[in-house]
């Protein structure tokens, strides 16, 4: 299939729900491990910020953690709109999460927890992963706080299975 | 609530929830025959930090190049924890290595060799990796430097 029908599809306007004008796909699944896309603290229909600003300096250390805990609903929500069910993951791998701070704050690492926290709260042992924590100073989408992209092994029974891209890969 | 839950509310049995909060990030999980590794931080058996502060301004680039291998060393540590002996590692996949800069330090890649010198002297060919060496504004705790690591298992 061609690009162009990536855009028209039997004269229809294709409807593309997540994202809507990237020109990235949030999911990508190579032989059972799946890699989903950096996502922040976004509402995931208007992709509106929903926390704006460095940690440590607009936004506490309280407030960053609660953005991380939105990427994680979020990142979580991408998944289960390709797979139809979180039960697809068989277990989380590894997550890079960016930290936008500010001027001398130093605990990055304490806003990730919110990710991780969500994480295992709703997937419990499944969710653990590692970890690589990173402080930034400049980030997407009007200057939001957290992004985390995520690694994760898919279920056996989930395997090719998910929402295909519209050019059919997965 | 499944019928169990139900059942066991009827009896009155309450389970204790598990908190599970501070237990998500874990050092290295397994993907099939690949170990991911977290990022490892120049610190001590005792999980305290040995050096702290940015490179280029605290910290020069000697000092890190020695933190980048105490990186590795503790790195060489939970691979063999949960590998039990590093013979069993095939060959290292890609590495990402995190300088904390200050704001005119650019040499990171020589930095970064302190950790890759270390896995190419332990297993030769098989420690070399791909490696993305980058600045970042700060770490954990302001330490200078992490590396985390992707790597095969032989089974």
């Amino acid at each position: 299939m061609s690009t162009i029908h990536t855009i028209r599809e039997d004269g229809q306007e294709t409807v593309q729900r997540f994202p809507k004008y990237k020109p990235l796909i949030p999911i990508r699944e190579a032989d059972g491990v799946v890699y989903v896309s950096g996502h922040g603290p976004e509402n995931i229909n208007t992709y509106e910020p929903l926390y704006q600003g460095r940690v440590g300096a607009e936004l506490t250390l309280e407030e960053g953690y609660a953005a991380a805990a939105e990427c994680a609903k979020t990142l979580l929500r991408a998944v289960q709109e390709r797979y139809g069910s979180l039960d697809c993951i068989h277990h989380m791998v590894r997550a890079l999460a960016l930290v936008n701070c500010g001027v001398d704050f130093a605990e990055p690492e304490k806003v990730a927890d919110g990710f991780s926290d969500t994480c295992m709260q709703i997937l419990q042992e499944r969710g653990q992963h590692v970890r690589t924590v990173m402080g930034t100073r400049n980030m997407p989408n009007h200057n939001i706080p957290v992004e985390v992209e995520m690694i994760f092994v898919l279920s056996d029974a989930y395997r090719n299975k998910g929402e295909r891209n519209k050019d059919g890969t997965i | 609530m499944g019928a169990t839950e139900k059942r066991m509310e009827q009896l009155g049995i309450r389970l204790q929830q598990t908190d599970w909060r501070g237990k998500g990030a874990v050092e290295a999980v397994f993907a099939g025959d690949i170990l991911y590794l977290s990022a490892h931080f120049p610190v001590d058996e005792m999980g305290r930090p040995v050096y702290v502060g940015r490179v280029g301004a605290e910290i020069d680039e000697e000092t890190a190049y020695k933190a980048a291998r105490l990186c590795g060393l503790n790195m060489l540590r939970t691979i063999q924890a949960y590998v039990g002996s590093l013979d069993r590692v095939d060959y290292f996949v890609k590495t990402l290595c995190l300088v904390n800069s200050a704001g005119d330090f650019y040499n990171m890649p020589p930095v970064m060799n302190g950790f890759s010198d270390l896995m190419v002297e332990v297993f030769g060919h098989r420690g070399q990796h791909a490696r993305a060496a980058m600045g970042a504004y700060v770490l954990e705790g302001n330490m200078p430097v992490c590396v985390d690591a992707i790597i095969k298992v032989r089974r």
